[in-house]
């Protein structure tokens, strides 16, 4: 990574984008309508539309399919007490602390996000009747589960929790009594990846994330007794919407006296899977399941690549031609371009274009536009420097001849220099293509859906982050050799 | 020592139209004083030569003569033209002068036929195929007919040469200027390019030739110009200036160099 220069602008806006980024309020709103039910009673708010928010990824209770559907345990329950109570849900997939400020700031009505129900909570919030039951479990990898039964069979082992969470706390509690060594790490997947390398025996977590992993062919087993950790609620603000919380309390006893509860509960942790006839514990099936979020992230990728790759071009060429002209004012507008984005991560503009810019100027920035912006005032840094370079690099003797012929100074740019500079930098400007390329993945953090964004709403969910990683590497490796290919191809064709 | 130029008429007919005139032309370089006034003039049809130990200012002066070096004092005239006037237009001035470099040049994306053709097509607005043909023309005249198509890069420098003074000659020039057109080149390759321009001089083209070929200068030139730290010190006649030198720098220069 490219270091930061110690400039007070600067830190203003990467404070900015911090700032922003820590309350961003603008995502992607999903509406799914729900067909009002033909059931008898009518209850208060039928027939409206509640928005309610959630979390992004929080696998199995939210988060994206293989097609980029949102999915999971909250939404089903939420939709089908939507279906039995006869109203409709806009769904808005925001992050877990935003979606808890969208609901106070009544911006949403309702929130649900595998939420556990706190006294300290239930200041700020009015909860349901608790919809599932949280519980820890133990986990270690498939073939070890007669070896590690519980706690009691940890003695001198390692296991794997989360920092500073319920998990830690209950592991302490165990550890004098059982003998064994903790290692807490910040992110399950982490967890998962530790078990499955060796660096820990067992681990301890969330039982519906460890079994939806389990599900998705993780490699991993729970074992043990499950502890309860406490329950989850859907939830509103305080004293507002009391029949949406109505609706989803009947609706929430509806579901499960008819077992369509049961059924979305063991459609994620129940083990029978989405029946399409795929085994997604073989890396096969995992590749066959994945392929299309992959190739949509692909897709997006080379899109993004490809139009800042143009703009950057232009804007490349420009700022290059300002750098050795002769004019000072030119050529300092140039300079300082240069050198503030060759001198700043591209995160820090990606956080600013996305989060910090809407701010400044009143209005959403699409996240396209961020993106496009983002990578095409980075490359087009870059490629100013190479055309200079290039353009430089021509023998001087070449402008003198064809000025002393009677050319002027663009003609003799156009017909002489520029043709000899172009030759010389397709191998850089391919370089610098292949670099925008692999750059796009950082817009990862803002959440544009490029491979590497899909690639990790992909194990983020099933904890199989090697093979993921290892199916996102090969295609960015072909992606690349591709391109490479092509552009020497065209090299070859245009700078014979 | 004496610092005052010895001229000479001599070896000039008087009356003959001025082609280059030189009025107390200056020149530095930052601090740098390369030029310390130089003043004099070449008649059409004349053929000066320009010697003098490196780094005396040669290349300068003959640089200043087509602005490739902006003079920082005096007056350049080249046919109707006042080079010093900050309004001329350089690139019409500079149709009317041929410059060869001692690198040549040329350009290497082009072939030789394009090379040729640029400056007529792009600054004269002739068609493809009259510049195409005058190209094919003035590359019969360098001995290079059959160079047509191909690229610089595949001639020997003695060729690219010859290539570079049929570019030049693309112009009409008024005048030509040479900056040591034959140091870069292998001793065989020196004899092709000096016969070329021999055969301008025949011709009658006003040229100033900077070189370090004592004896081609003494067997082309009108008169010979001796320059050392950036001014005249002698000039005239070839025969004056090889055979019976009157500045004692001169002869010092001569006694190295012959
Ligand atoms: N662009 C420039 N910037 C600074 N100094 C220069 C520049 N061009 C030439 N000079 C200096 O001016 C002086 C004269 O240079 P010039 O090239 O005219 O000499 P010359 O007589 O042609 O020498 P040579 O026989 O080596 O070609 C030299 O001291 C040289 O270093
Ligand atoms: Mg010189």
């Amino acid at each position: 990574m490219r270091s930061i220069q110690n400039r007070p602008a600067l830190a203003v806006i990467v404070a900015l984008a911090a700032l922003v980024f820590g309350g961003a309020s603008l995502s992607g709103v999903t509406t799914l309508a729900t067909a009002p039910s033909a059931a008898a009673a009518t209850p208060a708010g039928a027939g409206q539309t509640y928005t309610i928010a959630t979390d992004t990824t929080f696998a199995p209770f939210e988060f994206r399919d293989s097609s980029g559907e949102l999915t999971g345990i909250d939404i089903d329950i939420m939709e089908s007490i939507a279906e039995d109570q006869g109203f409709e849900v806009e769904w808005q997939s925001l992050g877990f602390n935003a979606a808890l400020q969208a609901v106070q700031s009544g911006q949403a009505d309702g929130v649900i996000a595998g939420m556990g129900i706190t006294d300290e909570r239930r200041e700020i919030f009015d909860f349901s009747e608790p919809y599932f039951t949280g519980t820890l479990t133990l986990a270690v990898n498939e073939g070890d589960e007669g070896e590690i039964t519980g706690f009691e069979s940890l003695e001198g082992k390692t296991l794997a929790v989360k920092t500073g969470s319920l998990s830690e706390e209950e592991a302490k509690a165990n550890q004098e009594e059982f003998g064994f060594e903790l290692l807490p790490l910040d992110q399950t997947t982490t967890m998962v990846e530790s078990v499955k390398s060796g660096n820990a025996d067992a681990l301890m977590d969330d039982y519906p994330i460890i079994a939806y992993g389990v599900e998705q062919g993780s490699g991993l087993v729970t074992v043990g007794e499950q502890i309860p950790t406490g329950d989850y609620g859907f939830a509103v603000n305080k004293g507002d919407n009391a029949e949406l919380l109505a609706m989803f309390d009947a609706g929430l006893a509806e579901l499960q006296a008819s077992g369509e509860y049961d059924e979305i509960v063991n459609r994620y942790l129940g083990g029978e899977g989405e029946d399409d006839g795929v085994d997604r514990s073989t890396f096969w099936g995992l590749l066959v399941t994945s392929f299309p979020a992959l190739m949509s992230g692909l897709g997006n990728t080379l899109l993004v690549t490809a139009i800042s790759f143009a703009l950057a071009m232009v804007l490349g060429l420009l700022f290059g031609f300002m750098k050795i002209t002769r004019n000072p004012v030119l050529r300092g507008i140039a300079v300082t371009f240069i050198s503030i984005f060759r001198g700043t991560p591209i995160l820090v503009w990606a956080f600013f274009f996305y989060f910090g810019l809407p701010q400044l100027i009143g209005t959403n920035v699409n996240i396209w536009v961020a993106g496009v912006l983002t990578l095409t005032l980075n490359g087009a840094a870059y490629i100013a420097e190479i055309v200079r370079g290039a353009v430089q690099s021509v023998d001087p003797g070449q402008m003198e001849a064809s000025r002393s012929l009677g050319l002027g100074y663009g003609k003799s740019m156009q017909r002489v220099v520029l043709p000899q500079a172009f030759k010389m930098m397709t191998p850089s400007l391919i370089n610098q293509l292949v670099i925008m390329l692999k750059d796009s993945s950082l817009l990862l953090a803002i959440g544009f859906a490029e491979l590497l964004y899909q690639a990790q709403q992909i194990y983020a969910a099933n904890f199989r982050v090697t093979e993921v990683l290892l199916i996102v590497a090969v295609i960015y490796f072909v992606a690349i050799t591709l391109l490479t290919q092509l552009a020497n191809y065209v090299d070859r064709k245009v700078n014979k | 020592m004496s610092t005052q130029a010895v001229e000479s008429t001599g070896g000039t007919a008087p009356g003959r139209k001025v082609v280059v005139d030189v009025q107390d032309l200056t020149k530095s370089f930052g601090d740098h004083e390369v030029l310390k006034g130089i003043t004099g003039q070449i008649h059409e049809g004349e053929v000066l030569c320009v010697i003098g130990p490196s780094g005396s200012g040669k290349s300068t002066f003959l640089r200043c003569l087509n602005r490739l070096e902006e003079p920082t004092g005096g007056t350049v005239r080249v046919g109707d033209f006042d080079l010093t006037d900050p309004k001329v237009d350089i690139n019409k001035v500079r149709r009317h002068i041929g410059m060869v470099f001692q690198q040549f040049n040329l350009f290497p994306h082009m072939t030789v036929a394009e090379n040729i053709m640029l400056a007529p097509t792009e600054v004269k607005n002739v068609s493809k195929a009259e510049a195409r043909q005058a190209a094919e023309r003035l590359l019969d005249r360098v001995g290079l007919k059959d160079k047509a198509d191909a690229r610089p890069a595949s001639l020997s420098g003695g060729q690219k040469q010859r290539v570079a003074i049929a570019r030049a000659l693309a112009m009409s020039p008024q005048i030509m200027l040479f900056d040591e057109a034959t140091s870069a080149l292998d001793p065989e390759m020196v004899g092709e390019v000096l016969q070329v321009i021999r055969d301008l001089a025949v011709e009658g083209m006003t040229m100033v030739l900077v070189t370090h070929e004592m004896g081609f200068a003494r067997e082309v030139a009108d008169r010979v110009l001796f320059m050392d730290h950036g001014k005249i010190v002698e000039v005239g006649p070839p025969e004056q200036i090889f055979d019976n030198p009157q500045q004692p720098r001169l002869q010092e220069f001569l006694s190295k160099v012959l």
